[in-house]
């Protein structure tokens, strides 16, 4: 690895900041095309019942109506196991029964009401328990229990661990439905040129699934469709594979005219795809030095209506009791339940911020019920450089899983400790924290800690190309979206460092798959390290044959690059100018890399460690964040601005769901009761406070320039890092989040503030 | 959005005409930042809309030997920094302050907010039926979400008025001054909200035909203060679960003239004359604030899901009595 860098780790400007800025970048919900009608969704009154007859007679002649799209109208694709484009099956409060385009949106959603459906109602189904239990509706074929199976991994063996330790603590944590809440809400428009369709849409993979799933449900080849998403309001993994593009191709197929469908944020919240509700019932035995000697967690996630990505949601869950702390025997269990809730799906984290918030608070009880200060405990136990004690079960040879189970394999790199110093230093915890907090009167306050440990970004087949061409044009092709996280700039910072050219000579294309070679998912963090590998790798291909070329025209044996001039090596003053290079090629150069980053023989993850200063009000069981330190283990940073932004975002994300976020859902009809930012209290910015980020120091060996994935570690301590300073000031454990004035003043009421 | 009829009358009596003569079917409008909000969202429909906006002399304040009169037309950012609401009437200016976002106080009305429909989830929601939207049941009960329901009271319906100015208007005995096509009329405030025992369809005394156009403040001995506190989930842009208006004058280290209203806890703003009672006469001291938090909720009858509010809510009353007494006299 080259040490002295000049692009990667500089804070360069995002390089659509000026057009975000100015308001000139366009979101899929601002494009219009000549001739485009506007579409509107005809939404499920009930929870859980079937359409009898459907008659879109009347609302087919309403003026401006040109389309009306029923589940008799689409093709019978899956497009996920559980999700058809339209179903006769309708399975939550606001599920997708039709759709309308018109000529304007007053016009659609008028035409809407004059459709008539006779429904079938049908006995629905909320919680998880009622859901499992016999005799219960099931709402897919097979039963609501997902896969039909518990998801086990386990490593050594707990049941025979949990009888020779010392104590065992014991624990049941809950955290709410919320919605992500993306700035841009969804949005699709969807255009045909004769059997040749165009769908721009809000989207995290235009190629793995969007280019997939349009072609299959419309019946046309892939290569006749287009799919683009150039600017995203927002990500956060969330904006879904579902039904969006087909609804809008197919009515646009229907009517013969470009159609545009945008959800309103009210939609957003009822048939976007929401973070849903979870509880994990969490074990942990230990030695009598507090040393874990067993693991156990089982968790259920409600998934709602459709599972989507909801088996990974809940797999993630398990990770950190799997992981985080060096232990001999883990086990994780975790079940994925169909109910009559609106669709679950991916947000950034997946479940790993659930399964930290009961990991990381149930270790602080172990702590304190063994008499151990929080951070001393997790200096102690945290799983080390080594990794996990135990054997090796992937077979040799074969990649590393970035979620692994097994022992004996370990770290590439590994900067927890690093990150449990440096945070426990910026915040003062060896001056400042004491046992019992503020200890005593109404308001208190208190210090808390947590650590996470996340995926590093391996593991997805990423390809880029590189095009340069005798203008000197240089293009970074890219299929992956930029979601909002700025890794069209990180690419573009490590395409120009490898190349070693500036950074404006960078043109980057990304996320339109008629420009770009297939691309895989935005999620997992997985942008940087396994997208960042292919640019680099061919970059460096790129870079060597401008080289070679240069000292060929140049006639000496090597030249250097610098400044976009290259200069003979060993003959004073001959030099070239890159376009001067550029215009002499005989033909443009291009090179396309494929890859799937990873090791065989070394786990690669992220981590985090956390640090929270709460007031409690006693009597009003409001929580105010005084302060916030969040330290990251995410390798080399590639752009530290771009990089504290993530940080920052995510934990002022997670401050809110932690606190605040909720979707209410009524017990008895289903209805989701507060569908608005007003109801779902997203916090507002003065309930904020300044978040104090750091970044370890250590290279990842195996990452392109040392960067590891930062995108989702950040929000995973956080739950338990409010819980725990929460606990600190307080005494009182919080199990359930958020940790809304209701439920703190319950804990207080239930555990009793024993302290006068 | 359905389509609607909007009139523009001149004069107060001609809007009371023509809501006599649409009924049910005709709604006043004045800043409309709550009824465009249910429009749209489909919880109501009105096909004739009464806007105030041309109704003249509703948008003063104005100080008479009778006492301060504000026109119900006044915007709530006026009433914010307006420079009569000071003395015993800054306790208004202070809760017109923490109204919703400033977009909704430059056009939200002091008429509007008194008159704004409840934020019952359930009222809300355009997908369930409930009495106060003419429905058989009442879906709330059943449901684990009780947080803007009341705490006192048996009604069938207990949805809560949310204004933040009725509980300081309230304490500061303000009266209600209604006009219409069959003439004017006054009614003290105290009676002009539903009571704990409310109708589910009535929201408050106005009869058809009928509108609010001022509210009337008596005079105030000047070192009489007062301060309004509530607890919301987030510090802006939020409603409160529960609020408290309290106010007094510390005549030689004694409470007098004690006025404590809840807001929140009833269907409409609550005056608590137990507490009242226990105070006067007192000297303030913290013991003599948590007896009057404990008196005002001594006949609370909470939900299954509400009852953390009386928890707030005696704190809420006990800080806004600590704090005004220890700041006056």
């Amino acid at each position: 690895m080259t040490d002295s860098l000049d692009i990667v780790g500089q804070s360069v400007t995002r390089l659509e900041l000026e057009d975000k800025v100015l308001g000139v970048t366009r979101y899929t919900a601002d494009l219009k095309r000549p001739g485009m009608l506007y579409a509107k969704i005809l939404r499920s009154p009930h929870p859980h019942a079937r359409i009898v007859a459907i008659d879109t007679s009347a609302a087919e002649k309403a003026p401006g109506v040109h389309a009306v799209l029923t589940h008799h109208d689409v093709s019978s694709f899956a497009i996920e196991g559980d999700l058809l484009v339209l179903d006769a099956r309708l399975r939550f409060v606001g599920d997708e029964v039709a759709a309308v385009a018109a000529e304007s949106p007053a016009a659609a959603a008028d035409a809407l009401e004059l459709i008539r459906v006779e429904y079938e109602p049908l006995p629905p189904v909320f919680d998880c328990g009622a859901a499992l239990a016999p005799g219960a509706p099931e709402l897919h074929p097979g039963g609501n229990l997902v896969d039909g199976r518990r998801l086990v991994v386990e490593r050594g063996d707990t049941e025979g661990a949990f009888p020779t330790a010392f104590r065992v603590f014991e624990g049941v944590f809950h955290t709410a439905a919320h919605g992500p809440v993306g700035m841009e809400t969804r949005s699709a428009l969807a255009e045909w040129d004769d059997d040749r369709l165009t769908v721009h849409k809000t989207s995290r993979s235009l190629h793995a699934h969007d280019r997939k799933i349009l072609s299959n449900a419309l019946g046309i080849p892939l290569e006749h469709v287009r799919v683009i998403c150039t600017s995203m309001g927002g990500g956060f993994g969330n904006k879904d594979e579902g039904r969006l593009g087909p609804l809008a191709a197919f009515l646009a197929r229907k009517a013969g005219r470009p159609v545009r469908l945008e959800y309103s944020r009210m939609e957003e919240f009822i048939a976007g795809r929401n973070r849903q509700a979870m509880v994990s019932r969490l074990k942990i035995g230990v030695a009598e030095d507090g040393a874990p000697v067993a693991i156990e967690m089982r968790s259920e996630m409600n998934a709602g209506a459709h599972v989507a990505s909801g088996r990974n949601v809940t797999r993630r869950i398990g990770q950190g009791a799997l992981y985080l702390y060096a232990c001999p025997n883990a086990r994780f269990e975790g079940a994925s339940v169909y109910t009559n809730h609106p669709a679950g799906g991916s947000f950034r984290g997946l479940g790993a911020p659930a399964g930290h918030f009961a990991l990381e608070v149930l270790m602080d009880q172990v702590a304190a019920g063994m008499g151990l200060d929080p951070l001393e405990y997790r200096l102690r136990f945290h799983v080390g450089p080594e990794g996990q004690p135990g054997r090796r079960t992937t077979p040799p040879g074969e990649a590393i899983p970035d979620e692994p189970v097994e022992g004996g394999v370990p770290f590439s790199s590994h900067g927890l400790r690093e990150c449990l110093l440096s945070g426990a230093e910026r915040i003062g915890w060896r001056e400042r924290r004491q046992p019992n907090g503020s200890a005593t009167g109404p308001s208190r306050r208190g210090l808390g800690v947590a650590m996470g440990i996340y995926k590093g970004g391996v593991g997805r087949e990423a390809q880029a190309e590189i095009h340069v061409d005798r203008r000197g044009r240089v293009e970074v092709r890219v299929g992956v979206v930029d979601v909002g996280q700025g890794s069209s700039t990180i690419l573009a910072q490590i395409a120009a460092e490898a190349l070693q050219l500036p950074l404006d000579f960078i043109t980057m294309v990304m996320a339109d798959t008629a420009h770009t070679p297939p691309g895989h998912i935005t999620a997992g963090s997985s942008t940087t390290f396994s997208s960042g590998h292919a640019v680099k790798q061919a970059a460096d291909t790129v870079r060597n044959r401008l080289r070679e070329r240069a000292a060929a025209t140049l006639g000496v044996s090597d030249v250097s690059l610098s400044g976009g001039v290259f200069t003979a090596q060993g003959r004073e003053g001959a030099a070239l100018t890159f376009h001067q290079l550029c215009a002499a090629l005989p033909e443009p150069v291009i090179e396309q890399v494929t890859l799937t980053p990873g090791s065989t023989d070394r786990v690669i993850n992220s981590f985090s460690a956390h640090f929270a200063e709460v007031e409690v009000e006693m009597d009003t069981g409001r929580i105010r964040i005084l302060r916030y330190v969040a330290a990251q283990d995410a390798g080399r940073i590639v752009n530290p601005r771009l990089a504290e932004g993530q940080v920052t975002g995510a934990v002022l994300q997670f401050l809110g769901i932690a606190l605040r976020e909720e979707l209410l859902m009524d017990p008895t009809s289903g209805v989701t009761l507060n569908p608005s930012f007003l109801e779902h209290k997203n916090t507002a910015i003065v309930d904020f406070p300044p978040v104090e980020v750091l970044f370890a120091s250590q290279p990842e060996p195996l990452a392109p320039f040392g960067a590891k994935g930062l995108g989702e570690p950040p929000v995973v301590p956080v739950y338990a890092a409010v819980a725990n300073a929460v606990a600190n000031a307080t005494g009182v454990w919080l199990h359930e989040a958020p940790f809304t004035p209701k439920r703190v003043l319950q804990a207080i009421a239930q555990q009793g503030a024993d302290r006068p | 959005m359905k389509p609607f009829a909007y009139h523009q009358p001149g004069e107060a009596a001609e809007a009371g005409r023509l809501l006599e003569t649409h009924g049910g079917q005709a709604r006043l409008i004045a800043g409309g930042s709550d009824l465009l909000g249910e429009l749209k969202d489909g919880i109501v429909h009105y096909g004739q809309l009464i806007s105030l906006s041309r109704v003249k002399g509703l948008d003063q304040i104005h100080q008479g030997a009778s006492g301060l009169r504000l026109g119900a037309m006044v915007i709530l950012a006026r009433m914010e920094g307006d420079p009569l609401l000071s003395g015993p009437y800054r306790m208004l200016a202070e809760a017109a302050r923490g109204v919703a976002t400033p977009e909704i106080r430059n056009q939200g009305t002091l008429g509007g907010n008194l008159c704004q429909r409840p934020r019952c989830l359930h009222y809300r929601s355009p997908w369930v039926s409930c009495l106060k939207k003419g429905g058989s049941g009442c879906p709330a009960m059943e449901s684990g979400h009780q947080h803007y329901l009341s705490v006192m009271g048996a009604g069938d319906c207990r949805a809560v008025n949310p204004s933040d100015l009725a509980p300081p208007l309230v304490a500061l005995a303000g009266v209600a001054i209604i006009d219409g096509a069959s003439g004017s009329r006054s009614l003290p405030l105290t009676d002009f909200f539903a009571g704990p025992d409310q109708i589910a369809g009535r929201d408050n005394a106005l009869r058809p035909g009928e509108l609010l156009v001022a509210v009337e403040l008596p005079p105030m001995p000047e070192n009489w203060r007062g301060t309004y506190l509530k607890a919301r989930e987030r510090t802006a842009g939020d409603f409160a679960l529960i609020s408290a208006a309290f106010g007094c004058r510390i005549e030689e280290g004694r409470i007098e003239q004690a006025r404590l209203v809840l807001g929140g806890a009833s269907a409409g703003p609550m005056r608590c004359p137990e507490a009242e009672a226990l105070l006067e006469g007192q000297a303030p001291s913290a013991e003599t604030a948590a007896r009057a938090a404990e008196a005002a909720f001594a006949d609370a009858s909470p939900l299954p899901h509400n009852g953390f509010k009386l928890d707030l809510g005696r704190a809420l009353v006990s800080r806004a009595i600590s704090q005004i007494t220890s700041s006056t006299g």
